[in-house]
């Protein structure tokens, strides 16, 4: 259907969300620096020739550091998209499709859940999840952001639904004996792909924003273990002499979700020209 | 005469109109009112009516794509009204549709060949997807297209073309009775006529019955076994088709005859009936014709009169054409 160039905005946003998904997977190559070596005589190193992010208050080389966060930091993100689509795609369908009783019941309960300013319960949440949540802190977190995060997905699916309930092909399919299972799957989603998608990108940008903030606030992935939030954290005790601390953690959190809000916008643009 | 297949007994469907303030609904409009039709097994049974007169809800509920809000429809010895959802889902493969909008119905992202054996599929037909690409390829040959057209989308077709792709996933599962609604009036005249063809074709060799819905009284004319003609909701006169044509009883089905519309072009087509057509939220009492009819009495704004008589084969609603035939049978 559409065959049109990618827009600028799309092919510039995968570019950067491509390298840097290489840069964290390859982080272990890129670097031969052990991310939580620490070297006592190199404290507070600015950037130069052997580490050339420079070094944090413990020695640690933060090119590495940076890099390895990375890892962590999309890998919670893209985690938490998942489970935001898996909670919402669902509830919205059904809330879209069948209307009615199971619509009100559906739209109550998001509305319950927006109710709660999210990132207040997503801390509350990950701070009494630890005992109950056999997971690893990054599953935990993602799990918790995807449980908070879901509620835009699905009213966006369930107003997509709404509109394409009523269409020719629906009805087209009904009149050939399509069930409602068949119908939802085979004859609205993919419709509704493209916009979901978009909502996808912004939700990962929206995720690894919120990592940042928990590992910030200290309730993220704990120490040693590095992530773009983590490292902020750290450089708050020394941003007064080293600046470099904050800019690069920093500057990569910026790119990820601009990289993201960008496909997002690009996959927009895309599908919908208008 | 063949057995009756599809049977309809006071069938009414309303809408909940919008328009009222606060998520308050409007009045009800009465899209069918009371209809009692049937359609044969192997003839081709012609609905014809203004836009809005609601043939094209009645030819839904008969193959219950909507739900009646009172009625009952029989298709041979079943109650479709009575089906539970399984079950009437099961029966779909007897009764199929042809949709007025060959863009709209097929859906974009599938290729043809998957659109065509979609209801194969769903009712299980053929063995397995060897078979069933078989059947397809049969099935577009049927339909007059090229096998090639299995791996295209429909955006790669003409409208005429789209339609008969319609036309194959219509009778894919071997249905007896079609629902043709305005088939071909989204389409160019030559076309039509090629469409027309293919559906005569088609009832000829695989014996379906039709329900063809049409707005233009002409069309069915060499098309049709018999004809109903529809106005606001209900049916006014119902006839074989030579019948009508010779002696239309009901004053509006002689309207619609008069402006059928000249052959030489450029002359304007009459409009068919003098005044606009009453509000369908708030029909007129009596006869719904009555504010537009030349010969109405005053009976006709205080009863509606009843499609009479019942055995005939041509029957009307009208209080002067019934005055009229017992007249003549005196």
């Amino acid at each position: 259907m559409i065959r049109a160039p990618l827009p600028r905005n799309l092919q510039a946003g995968a570019a950067i969300l491509v390298t840097l998904l290489l840069t964290a997977l390859a982080a272990p190559l890129l670097t031969g620096a052990d991310p939580a070596a620490i070297d006592i005589d190199r404290l507070l190193e600015a950037p130069g020739g052997e580490h050339w992010m420079g070094t944090d208050g413990l020695g640690r080389d933060l090119f590495s550091r940076v890099l390895h966060g990375g890892r962590v930091s999309l890998q919670v993100g893209f985690m938490a998209a998942g489970f935001a689509l898996l909670i919402g795609v669902p509830l919205g369908m059904l809330a879209g499709y069948f209307g009615k009783a199971l619509d009100l019941a559906i739209s109550r309960f998001i509305e319950a859940v927006l109710c709660f300013p999210s990132i207040v319960l997503a801390i509350t949440l990950i701070a009494t999840s630890g005992a109950w949540l056999p997971a690893s802190d990054a599953t935990r977190i993602a799990l918790v952001l995807g449980a908070t995060g879901w509620t835009p997905v699905a009213r966006f699916l369930r107003g997509e639904f709404m509109r394409l309930k009523n269409t020719g092909v629906v009805e087209a399919a009904r009149a050939a004996g399509s069930g409602h299972r068949r119908i939802m799957i085979r004859h609205i989603l993919p419709a509704a792909l493209a916009p979901v998608l978009v909502t996808t990108a912004f939700a990962v940008a929206a995720a690894i924003v919120a990592e940042a903030l928990l590992s910030f606030l200290g309730l993220g992935i704990g120490p040693p273990t590095p992530s773009w939030g983590g490292l902020l954290e750290e450089a708050r005790s020394h941003v007064d002499r080293a600046w470099w601390l904050a800019l690069f953690p920093g500057g990569m959190l910026f790119l990820a979700v601009l990289a993201c809000n960008l496909v997002g916008e690009g996959i927009r643009d895309w599908v919908d020209p208008t | 005469m063949s057995e009756t297949l599809v049977s309809a007994r006071g069938l009414v469907k309303r809408f909940r109109t919008r328009g009222g303030w606060l998520g308050r609904s409007g009045p009800d409009l009465k899209a069918v009112d009371g209809v009692d039709l049937d359609v044969r097994a192997g003839e081709t049974l012609g609905l014809v009516g203004e836009s809005g007169s609601g043939k094209s809800t009645l030819g839904r509920l008969l193959i219950r794509l909507i739900e009646p809000d009172a009625g009952n429809v029989r298709f041979e010895d079943q109650e479709l009204t009575a089906l539970p959802a399984g079950e009437l889902r099961r029966m779909r493969r007897h009764f199929q549709i042809i949709f007025q909008d060959p863009y709209g119905s097929l859906n974009p992202r599938m290729r043809v060949g998957s659109i065509i054996a979609e209801p194969l599929t769903i009712h299980r037909i053929g063995a397995d997807r060897k078979a069933r690409r078989e059947k397809v390829l049969e099935l577009l040959d049927q339909v007059g297209l090229e096998a090639s057209a299995v791996d295209k989308y429909p955006h790669e077709f003409s409208g005429g073309q789209r339609q008969r792709i319609g036309i194959a996933r219509a009778i894919a599962c071997g249905p007896r009775f079609v629902v043709a609604d305005e088939p071909v009036s989204a389409l160019d005249p030559p076309v039509q006529a090629q469409i027309l063809n293919l559906l005569m074709d088609l009832q000829d060799s695989l014996g379906l019955a039709y329900l063809f819905i049409a707005h233009d009284l002409r069309l069915v004319e060499h098309l049709c076994d018999r004809v109903a003609v529809m106005y606001q909701g209900r049916i006014v006169e119902q006839a074989p088709t030579a019948e009508l044509f010779r002696e239309p009883k009901h004053p509006y089905t002689r309207a619609l005859l008069d402006s059928t519309p000249s052959i030489r072009p450029g002359e304007p087509t009459p409009p068919a009936v003098e005044g606009d057509p009453p509000s369908p939220t708030a029909p007129p009492p009596g006869c719904r014709f009555h504010p537009r009819c030349p010969v109405a009495v005053d009976l006709c704004s205080e009863k509606q009169p009843g499609l009479l008589p019942e055995e005939a084969t041509h029957r009307v609603a009208c209080h002067v054409a019934h005055e009229t035939n017992s007249r003549v049978r005196a």
